[in-house]
């Protein structure tokens, strides 16, 4: 099972970009990157479908699943006074104020 | 003429608390309720129908690292540790599905990164709206030390 399938290169690429660095690692194709932007225009949601848009594949885009389809998303619930948590987002906020990773992190991530 | 103490005006009188005592037991506070700073419709709109292609915890881990990207552009005195990020973000997406062709793998990553983006846009939404709430936050995960963080 291969731990590295995000290639750390390219994830340091993605933290310099959000991090205000000019990334040295690109990857572009005019091609690629106009199928990107009629798949965005098109308003499709993150998954294969997108993926599909930006590679080369000419074969309907293979369902990737971690694990089976999970069941529908449950309502959002109280771990402790004071927090809500959002099980279709996997994150919890504070009751009257922002997203709160500590939560998150106990409940989803840990 | 209808003077205070009349049994109109206690009836009334009464009513009124015995409908107050009501609203209390159902849990409707008769006070404005509080809202989190969530951008609810937004959310939906981002996930709702999203394809599994990371677990829950996984999700998770993506959000942690979105929204202390998002930090250090709202709060000051936040910088993203690069190598932190990285290793946190190939950690947040591993295992990766197996028996992937490269073709699909590079699907795969595409939609890892497309869904990091999008979080990463609504977080730096939420926090630049209510900007005190978003950086309390981002203290309370600095003073945590059970909770991992890749600030520098």
């Amino acid at each position: 099972m291969s731990r590295l399938t995000i290639l750390p290169a390219l994830a340091f690429a993605i933290a310099a970009t959000l991090s205000g660095v000019p990334a040295e690692a690109k990857k572009h194709n005019d091609n690629k990157n106009a199928n990107v932007g009629a798949a965005i225009i098109g308003g499709l949601v993150a998954g294969a479908v997108i993926g599909a848009a930006v590679s080369d594949t000419k074969t309907h885009p293979k369902q990737i699943y971690v694990a089976p389809p999970p069941p529908p998303r449950a309502q959002p619930f109280s771990p402790k006074s004071g927090i809500t948590c959002y099980p279709a987002q996997q994150a919890c906020y504070r009751y009257d104020g922002a997203y709160n990773s500590n939560w998150t992190w106990k409940i989803y991530a840990h | 003429m209808r003077i205070k103490g009349t049994p109109v005006a206690a009836k009334t009188s009464g009513r009124a608390i015995a409908l107050a005592v009501a609203l209390v037991m159902a849990g409707v506070s008769t006070i404005a309720l509080a809202d989190d700073d969530r951008l609810d419709e937004a959310w939906a709109d981002a996930v709702d129908g999203q394809e599994p292609i990371l677990s829950d915890k996984q999700f998770a881990r993506l959000n942690n690292l979105a929204f202390q990207a998002a930090v250090t552009k709202i709060c000051d005195g936040y910088e993203l540790d690069d190598a932190k990020f990285s290793e946190g973000l190939v950690d947040a997406t591993s295992p990766a599905p197996e028996g992937m062709t490269d073709a699909e793998a590079e699907q795969w990553r595409t939609a890892v990164f497309f869904r990091l983006g999008t979080t990463y846009g609504l977080f730096l939404a939420e926090g630049n709206a209510a900007s005190d709430d978003f950086c309390e936050s981002a203290g309370e995960l600095k003073a945590d030390a059970e909770v991992p963080n890749v600030w520098q």
